[in-house]
């Protein structure tokens, strides 16, 4: 990850042309765009999760779900007591952190493959026991989260302003010395260690934060959809968070952003004219990216940065 | 100022069915560098590993600075001020070579940035890496990994470094280099903020032993035969039966006798 103060400042610049761009959207946009957005928003949150623990923490983790779905009951259950949505909102993003931080204690540990297992079947397990609990869940039929309906509006500036604040967090952290603690534990474990560094307590505190993040995106779905079942809980939702990522390109933080808008986006519009022929089309594209463009949709993007300005300097 | 900083006693480790060492009392004392010699497979890499605490004794103990460190794992003996250069380079190979020196440098004072970056620039200066300080560690020359694999062991300000073979397989300028770098910093009288205290390096080119060593040991299948000052070991009789061995039997290490 090479980067001058000359990217540095068109990253920011580019950042705040988005930025300002996002916030004024709703002047000009319908309500299905609205709610485009706050979902791509939310998603991209979700997908960031998992390039934390898997893009700087190198933690193949296939349980973003399973932090998905405590998000989305926290607020639903932080509402039902009283704590008002900016408290239950805070509520979410602790207790994810806490069960990031006991499950990423007890697992991170195994290696590779088996780290990706043991999460895939975490994702499950937390599945069958939403469904199997619905006096608690209200199973696949799901409940509804208390409070009134606010408006598009406001639900989208609630999504926009806790991203950009996270976006801006996680960046900080993974440029910050705790950041490049994990960029050479997923280098070079060993030689990491010989230096000093904690393997474990690295990698905790990346799941843990990875799974603060993901219950915010959870607590930010359930609150602005106002409805929360198991289905949070679904593995494929834990797929999603990888898709998107791979898509866009891990070890970036834009990346899960544009690989989340991109496949949301078509989804959304183009799944009418592709009909049931959506999960092949996708499936095809990831085929494609991984083996033709393994650093994604960024990587992309760097490449024909470097191509304008590489013509540029000629 | 013989101040005892790093000591072994009975130091064991067993592989399935196959002894590596055997029982090795070793002690090294401040300001001093100590060799470690003897033919392939004699236990020295796999000393210095337990040393590091890359490896864990089977039995017997380990101990830096009166402080038992037998059982630490070795980011703790790293902790501790005990810095292993292991026989391969082992860089942040898709890392800048100014982020894997900020990596070492880092370790212990993570929140002092500044200081970091002093420490870091001081390195580059020190091992010649300044201008490749944006390249990354996986594109150097062989050369240059190693003085960069050098440079982060001493980021982290040790007190004892081990290391094995550090000029093994590179180019002669870079490891007249390496030589020089560790007889300065060693010496007792250097201000460089990098001096350590002892050394403790495996090494097959006597010449390179001569130049940094007080005292060598010489290992031969898990044991230490003999120790003494490189003049006087080479006058033993343990030495010369062995080094007469050696020659004869073609080992590997044949060159290393060469100008015995």
């Amino acid at each position: 990850m090479r980067w001058s103060s000359r990217a540095l400042k068109w990253k920011v610049i580019a950042f705040s042309v988005l930025s300002a761009y996002l916030a004024v959207l709703p002047i000009f946009a319908g309500r299905f765009q609205l709610v485009l957005f706050t979902e791509i928003l939310i998603w991209g949150t979700y997908a960031l999760s998992f390039d934390l623990v898997f893009g700087y923490a190198g933690l193949l983790s296939f349980g973003q779900s399973i932090f998905f779905g405590i998000g989305g009951y926290s607020i639903l259950y932080g509402l039902k007591l009283g704590f008002g949505p900016a408290l239950s909102l805070t509520f979410v993003f602790l207790v994810a952190c806490i069960a990031g931080l006991v499950i990423g204690a007890a697992i991170v540990r195994a290696k590779g493959s088996r780290f990706f297992l043991i999460t895939l079947v975490g994702s499950i397990l937390f599945y069958i026991l939403a469904t199997d609990n619905s006096w608690l869940t209200g199973g696949t039929d799901g409940m509804v989260v208390p409070g009134k309906f606010l408006g598009l509006e406001r639900y989208y500036y609630l999504v926009l302003g806790i991203t950009l604040v996270l976006v801006g967090l996680v960046w900080l952290l993974v440029n910050s010395p705790i950041g490049l603690g994990l960029k050479l534990i997923r280098d070079n474990r060993e030689r990491a260690r010989l230096l000093g560094y904690s393997v474990k307590k690295f990698r905790i505190l990346a799941f843990s934060i990875g799974a603060g993040i993901a219950g915010l995106a959870g607590g930010l779905y359930g609150y602005t959809t106002g409805f929360v079942s198991a289905g949070f809980f679904h593995w494929t939702k834990s797929a999603d968070a990888v898709v998107w990522t791979v898509l866009g390109g891990t070890g970036t933080v834009v990346g899960p952003f544009l690989g989340a808008a991109l496949l949301t986006f078509v989804k959304n519009t183009v799944s009418a004219l592709t009909g049931k022929f959506y999960t092949a089309t996708i499936g095809l594209l990831l085929i494609a990216t991984i083996t033709l463009f393994p650093d994604g949709i960024t990587g992309i993007l760097q490449r024909l940065l470097e191509k304008i300005r590489g013509s540029a300097d000629e | 100022m013989s101040e005892l900083l790093l000591s072994t006693r009975n130091l064991r480790k067993d592989f399935s069915g196959f002894s590596a060492i055997q029982g090795i009392d070793f002690s090294l004392n401040s300001g001093q560098v100590k060799g470690v010699m003897g033919p392939n497979g004699a236990g020295k890499s796999t000393f210095l590993k337990l040393l590091s605490g890359e490896l864990q004794p089977t039995d017997g103990e380990i101990w830096l600075k009166g402080e038992t460190i037998t059982e630490s794992g070795v980011e703790q003996v790293s902790r501790a001020g005990v810095s292993y250069l292991p026989q391969r380079p082992r860089l942040f190979r898709s890392l800048t070579v100014r982020e894997n020196l900020t990596g070492a440098a880092q370790t212990g004072q993570l929140l002092d940035v500044s200081g970091v970056r002093e420490t870091v620039e001081r390195l580059m200066e020190l091992v010649g890496l300044k201008w490749s300080a944006d390249k990354r560690a996986g594109e150097l020359p062989g050369g240059e990994g190693r003085l960069l694999d050098l440079a982060m062991a001493l980021g982290t300000r040790p007190d004892v470094l081990l290391a094995d073979e550090p000029t093994a397989g590179i180019d002669e300028t870079s490891a007249g280099r390496i030589v020089q770098l560790l007889s300065d910093l060693s010496r007792p009288s250097s201000d460089e903020k990098f001096r350590f205290e002892g050394m403790v390096f495996v090494e097959h080119d006597m010449s390179v032993l001569d130049d940094l060593a007080d005292e060598i040991g010489l290992l031969k299948e898990g044991k230490l035969l003999a120790e003494g000052e490189p003049e006087q070991l080479r006058q033993s009789e343990t030495f010369r039966h062995y080094a007469d061995n050696h020659r004869t039997s073609g080992d590997h290490d044949g060159n290393l006798f060469t100008n015995v």
